[in-house]
């Protein structure tokens, strides 16, 4: 584990009263996973950033390698759940998938144990990072519990493999909610449903009977549906015509993947994970770059717009701003960029960087 | 591959025509007035399918008339979700109906149109008949739906089959099979599976897989690293759109579908378009050269290559171009255009 990272979890755990930054705002605790690979030093720079803009976050940092449970069930650690429980907001890094260790992929254990419902990718050009597509602005929310990922499969003779994608009215409307909140809360004016209805009658039917039902509550946004593959294919031509879109599981995977390819792949996507009772996990959705751990090559955006999204769920919005502000014009700038953005600075140089931009712009 | 029917009655075709809804009736009237212009030896039977009826007895017409023909050339039917879910999308019915197993798309960069990436030429080819599309669903308990997914080992080695027969035919060095097999481990595993058996026997072909959620993320950054694409039917519905809008929109490009007796030719991203029919602003681009595909199968060639040329050298034409593509050409002009073209080339053809 990086010193940065170390030092500040560290001082709180040994009882050491971390430096008021603001009588009037009180500091919210935070549950920080780093993970693997590349994940402790872009947790520890994102720490870094944010003590720079002096935000009123405590870090707990909590591993959540499966452990076997009484009763043989693989569970997250207690510490790891209790301390999510209490806090209610989770960071965390990339986590390495699991082949041939007995157990799920953790991230598969998070979602299950929270009750992760809600995936939440805003897209959005960042200004400096140049992709042939400009001027995005969209959030894809994707159902993330049931659809084609129920993990139902049988062979039915040989030769015949039956998967059953599975679409309830409880969860599909749940989403639909949560999409229409997210568009009121963050002034967004319009919500489209994306669906296969004309295929997949019933299934997709009854996602698009519930998004209807809720908009009926949100008149103040206007609501659209859209088939998947019209969806698609406006998307890849002409990407500024959409807002939030709102979908089940298997669309809002490829569809959120496809919209970061549009703004420059997963080193600079964003993403939030919505629990049931108030939990929230944002989270870097790229891989663990084994090759580069280790070796301060690292991208840390990605994982800091995800505590950006983080500081606006928590109504942080100033702090948001700020430190998002400090990100991208220093993307932007184009003297102080890790390798995969183009340039060669190193992680820590890339953080500092913005450091420096966060205090000046204080 | 599959053999076309002969020619009857003195050299001439008859094909099955549905014009379908939307913008369906005006494009393929535009196909039968270019073919009449150029004396191509094709009578169309057209047969009408009432997507307002509930009942299958135009849909079966339809096929029927398609068994009977051996080809047909089609508009999109619409599938009104305000109908019960009885009432099956009537464009599917027909796909599994003649077990027309595998959709190719084409998907070509023109000159003539400006786009994010240039130089795109890939091949998807896409089961389509199963998957995804089975149709198979039931509310087993109230506000619980389950639809089922089919994956069959010989749906799976058919289109693979074919994927690599057409690559290798076509001279493609590549196949990319599409899948999402870490998730859906028995079915996606069982059509990735039988693709890998279909590699060893084309060992002139290379082979590899992708995620799909990757796939679509690699097409709109580096899509140069494609070359020809196997999937299933799900997958085969988004990486097709993907494509079409890369290389221009669903105005431009023309799909197949074909089946072990049986070809059927539409556009790609089979659209309805109904927002813009009767209006004379639709791109009549993608029926025609599905119409040229048609002519091709058919063993029409002459025919089809007169025809795609013109409808290629009236794409440089940037006045020309349509709505779709950020012009404000109409679709007669575009189709006088093309005539004109033919005329020059000085083949035979009808009075103007």
């Amino acid at each position: 584990r990086s010193t940065a990272a170390r030092s500040t979890a560290d001082s709180i755990m040994n009882g050491l009263k971390p430096e008021p930054t603001c009588f009037f705002e009180q500091m919210q605790t935070v549950t920080l996973i780093p993970g693997d690979g590349i994940g402790p030093e872009i947790s520890a720079a994102v720490v870094k950033i944010f003590e720079s803009a002096k935000a009123p976050i405590r870090w707990e940092e909590r591993n959540v390698t499966a452990i076997k449970g009484p009763g043989g069930k693989w569970m997250i650690p207690p510490d790891a759940k209790e301390s999510m429980d209490r806090s209610k907001i989770g960071l965390k890094g990339p986590l390495k998938t699991p082949i041939a260790a007995g157990h799920p992929s953790m991230n598969l254990l998070l979602r299950k144990t929270f009750d992760l419902y809600a995936n939440v990718r805003p897209c959005v050009s960042i200004e400096g990072y140049k992709t042939p597509y400009t001027d995005v602005d969209l959030v894809t929310i994707r159902e993330n519990t049931e659809g084609e990922y129920s993990g139902i499969e049988h062979v039915i003779v040989d030769g015949v493999v039956q998967s059953i994608k599975l679409i309830t009215e409880n969860a599909s409307r749940r989403i639909a909610e949560y999409a229409f909140e997210y568009a009121r809360n963050n002034q967004r004016s319009s919500v489209t449903a994306v669906h296969k209805a004309n295929i997949m009658r019933m299934s997709d039917g009854l996602f698009l009977r519930k998004c209807r039902e809720v908009a009926e509550n949100y008149k103040d946004i206007k609501f659209t549906e859209m088939y998947l593959d019209t969806v698609c294919l406006n998307m890849v031509q002409d990407p500024t015509q959409f807002d939030v879109l709102v979908m089940p599981n298997l669309y809002g995977d490829i569809l959120s993947d496809l919209c970061a390819g549009l703004i420059g792949g997963l080193g600079v996507t964003p993403s939030g994970n919505i629990g049931a009772n108030g939990v929230a996990i944002f989270e870097s959705v790229h891989g663990t770059a084994p090759d580069i751990a280790g070796l301060d090559l690292a991208n840390p955006t990605a994982l800091l717009l995800s505590a950006v999204m983080m500081l606006r769920h928590m109504g942080l919005h100033e702090y948001a701003s700020r430190i998002q502000t400090a990100c991208f014009d220093t993307i932007r700038d184009k003297k102080v960029l890790t390798k995969d953005l183009g340039g060669n600075s190193k992680c820590s140089e890339f953080t500092s960087e913005i450091c420096h931009r966060v205090q000046d712009l204080a | 591959m599959l053999q076309p029917p002969p020619a009857k009655y003195g050299g001439r075709h008859t094909v099955t025509l549905i014009p379908g809804d939307g913008i369906g009736p005006e494009l393929l009237s535009h196909v039968r007035e270019v073919f009449r212009f150029s004396c191509v030896p094709v009578d169309f039977e057209v047969v009408n399918v009432n997507s307002a009826l509930e009942t299958e007895d135009d849909i079966n017409n339809a096929i029927t008339a398609i068994r009977r023909n051996g080809v047909a050339l089609k508009g999109n039917i619409e599938t009104k979700h305000t109908m019960p879910s009885s009432v099956k999308s009537r464009n599917n019915l027909l796909r599994t109906s003649l077990d027309l197993y595998a959709n190719v798309m084409h998907c070509q960069s023109l000159p003539g149109v400006q786009t994010r990436h240039k130089n795109i030429d890939i091949m998807i080819i896409r089961e389509n008949t199963e998957g995804e599309y089975s149709s198979l669903e039931h509310e087993s308990v109230s506000g619980v739906v389950e639809s089922l997914k089919i994956i069959t080992r010989s749906n799976s080695l058919r289109i693979a089959e074919y994927a690599f027969q057409l690559a290798r035919e076509k001279g493609r060095r590549r196949v990319t099979a599409v899948h999402k097999a870490n998730i859906m481990k028995l079915g996606d595993g069982l059509f990735l599976q039988c693709c890998r058996e279909v590699a060893s026997g084309y060992p002139d072909i290379t082979f590899d897989s992708m995620i799909v959620d990757n796939t679509t993320m690699q097409l709109v950054s580096k899509p140069h690293q494609f070359d020809v694409m196997v999937m299933p039917n799900l997958y085969g519905n988004v990486v097709s759109n993907v494509c079409a809008g890369l290389v221009g929109g669903p105005g431009l490009v023309p799909g197949a579908n074909y089946g072990r007796d049986y070809a059927v030719f539409e556009t790609a991203t089979r659209n309805t378009g109904k927002s813009i029919a009767g209006r004379n602003i639709a791109n009549p681009t993608a029926m025609l050269l599905a119409s040229c595909m048609m002519l091709d199968h058919l063993k029409l060639y002459d025919y089809a290559t007169v025809i795609r040329n013109a409808v290629l050298t009236t794409m440089n034409e940037t006045r020309l171009h349509t709505a779709d593509l950020g012009g404000q050409g109409t679709t007669s002009d575009v189709v006088q255009s093309i005539m004109k073209i033919i005329q020059s080339k000085g083949q035979l053809t009808a009075d103007f």
